[in-house]
C-alpha cells in the first residue's frame, strides 16, 4: 500500500499544476455520457486541460443481529447486537485530461480512521481504492487503462455497489473474486453498441510488501458483454456476459473465504490457506430488464490446481429481481456493459423568477 | 420505492476431498497444510493466519466465537437474502 503513496502525490500534483496553468474560462466538460460521471456541475472544476470532479461518500451501517440455535451450533455464539458503524468513508476526484483525445482518470481512496474497510487491517489509516488513467488508443471507444482498477469480470463486481440490486453483493463474488487490482487492461465497444470486451493482466506486488514483482501471484482476466436484444422504447433489453481469469499463484498458496453480509464479521465458509498453482475461474452473467423490472443471476466457478492433491472446485450463483412500485428503471452504460444508475421518473428543478420560495417543477424524464 | 429479492449459493467445500487430510468440514481447515487444534475453546483455537480481527462483543469485552468448522456443520450452506427497500 505504501508504495502507492508516491504515485498518488505524483498525479495529484500534475492535474493540480495542470488546472492552475489551464484557462478558467470557456471550454465545456468533455466527459460523455458513457462515461457514467454526473452531469451536474456544482462539484467540478472545469479548464482547458483538466475536468475535475471530486467524489465523496459516507455510508453508515444500522446492524441488527440474533442467532437461532440452529445458527449457534453451525457457527458459534457470536451474540446478540444492535449497533451503528461507519461503513464508508471515501474521497476521490475523477474527469477527464483534455487532450485532442480526452484521457480519463479516477483517484478515490477510503479513510479508515472511523471505520474497518474490507481486508484491511485498521491499523491503515488510508486505503486507496482507484488510482488509474485511461488512454483512447482506436476508434471511438477503444482504450487502455492504467493503474489500480476494477477487474473485469463479473456485472455486479464491476458495477458500483449503490447500484447493486440488494444491499451486498452475492458471497460467491465476495468469496471468489477480489475488488481491484493493479494492471492494465483494454477494451473496446462494437456491433452497433451490443457487444463489449475488456481483457487485462494485472500484478498487485506494489501492494504486498513481502514479494516482487518477479514473485507475486498475477493475473490474466477478460470479459465480454453481448446484447442480444434491446427494445430502447419499451426500456426492454437482455444482457449477457461471459468472463474468465486465470491466476498464477506463485506465492505457492491461497484461500476463499466470505462472512455473512456485515462487514465486520469473521468468515463463516473457508477454505483456509492452502498450497496452490493456479486457479481458473469463470463467470458467467444474465441480466433482464423491462421498465421497472430487473432480473438477474450471475454463476462464478473456480477450479484450483494444487502441487500434490490435485484440483478443488469451488463455485457459487444467485438469482435476484427487483421491481420499482413507483415506476422508475435503471440504465444500463453500454460502454462498460453494466447496469447503471435510477432514472427518475420526474426531474425536480427549484424556483424560477417571480414564483415563491417553496416551488418545485417536476418534469417528466 | 423498490422491492427486491435474492437467492444466493455458494459451495467452498469439495466433496472429493472431505476428510481427507485432518477431517475438517467446510473447507475451513480440511484443505490446510497444517492439522488445526480441537475446538472445545473456540476463541482460544481461532487460526492465527484469521485476517479479520476478533470483534468486542457487548457484555465482556471477549471476542465473538470464529466459526471452527468442527460443530457438524454442512459442507454446503444455502443462505436467503431477502430485503425491501
Amino acid at each position: 500500500m505504501k508504495r502507492l503513496y508516491p504515485v498518488w502525490l505524483f498525479l495529484t500534483l500534475c492535474l493540480l499544476t495542470l488546472s492552475l496553468h489551464a484557462e478558467p474560462r470557456g471550454y465545456a466538460p468533455i466527459i460523455r455520457n458513457d462515461l457514467n460521471t454526473s452531469a451536474y456541475d456544482w462539484n467540478a472544476l472545469n479548464t482547458r486541460w483538466v475536468n475535475m470532479r471530486t467524489l465523496g461518500l459516507v455510508g453508515i451501517d444500522a446492524s441488527h443481529f440474533y442467532q437461532q440455535d440452529t445458527s449457534c451450533r453451525q457457527v458459534g455464539d457470536m451474540s446478540h447486537y444492535d449497533r451503528w458503524d461507519v461503513r464508508g468513508l471515501r474521497i476521490g476526484t475523477a474527469g477527464t485530461i483534455n487532450l485532442e483525445a480526452p484521457w480519463t482518470y479516477l483517484v478515490s481512496g477510503s479513510i479508515n480512521t472511523a471505520m474497518q474497510d474490507y481486508n484491511k487491517s485498521p491499523q491503515d489509516p488510508f486505503t486507496l481504492l482507484d488510482c488509474m488513467v485511461g488512454i483512447p488508443l482506436w476508434g471511438a471507444y477503444g482504450r487502455m487503462q492504467l493503474g489500480k482498477m476494477k477487474e473485469p469480470i463479473s456485472m455486479e463486481r464491476t458495477m458500483g455497489m449503490v447500484f447493486e440490486q440488494v444491499m451486498e453483493r452475492p458471497m460467491h463474488l465476495d468469496a471468489l473474486l477480489p475488488t481491484r487490482n493493479i494492471g492494465i487492461s483494454f477494451s473496446d465497444l462494437l456491433f452497433e453498441e451490443r457487444l463489449t470486451w475488456h481483457i487485462g493482466a494485472f500484478n498487485d506486488w506494489m501492494e504486498e510488501s513481502h514479494t516482487s514483482f518477479s514473485h507475486a501471484n498475477y493475473q490474466l482476466i477478460g470479459r465480454v458483454t453481448f446484447l442480444p436484444y434491446e427494445e430502447s422504447q419499451k426500456k426492454e433489453l437482455l444482457h449477457l456476459g461471459f468472463s474468465y481469469r486465470y491466476e498464477s499463484i506463485r506465492e505457492g498458496h491461497i484461500r476463499y473465504d466470505v462472512g455473512p453480509e456485515f462487514y465486520f464479521s469473521s468468515p463463516w465458509l473457508d477454505t483456509g490457506t492452502f498450497a496452490a498453482d493456479a486457479s481458473h475461474t469463470f463467470n458467467l452473467e444474465f441480466t433482464y430488464m423491462k421498465g421497472p423490472l430487473w432480473i438477474a443471476s450471475e454463476y462464478t466457478g473456480t477450479r484450483v490446481t494444487t502441487p500434490s492433491s490435485g484440483s478443488h472446485f469451488f463455485g457459487g450463483y444467485h438469482i435476484s429481481a427487483n421491481y420499482f412500485l413507483t415506476g422508475e428503471h435503471r440504465g444500463y452504460n453500454k460502454r462498460r456493459g453494466t447496469v447503471r444508475r435510477i432514472t427518475l421518473r420526474y426531474l425536480i428543478s427549484t424556483k424560477e423568477a417571480g414564483e415563491p420560495w417553496n416551488s418545485l417543477h417536476a418534469t417528466p424524464t | 420505492m423498490e422491492l427486491s429479492a435474492r437467492y444466493s449459493y455458494l459451495n467452498l467445500s469439495d466433496k472429493e476431498i472431505e476428510g481427507g487430510q485432518n477431517g475438517y468440514s467446510l473447507g475451513r481447515s480440511h484443505l490446510a497444510p497444517q492439522k488445526r487444534p480441537p475446538v472445545s475453546s473456540p476463541v482460544e483455537s481461532c487460526p492465527p493466519e484469521t485476517h479479520h480481527p476478533p470483534l468486542l462483543n457487548r457484555s465482556g469485552g471477549k471476542p465473538y466465537q470464529y466459526a471452527t468448522g468442527t460443530m457438524g456443520l454442512d459442507d454446503r450452506l444455502d443462505l436467503f437474502t431477502a430485503t425491501g427497500s
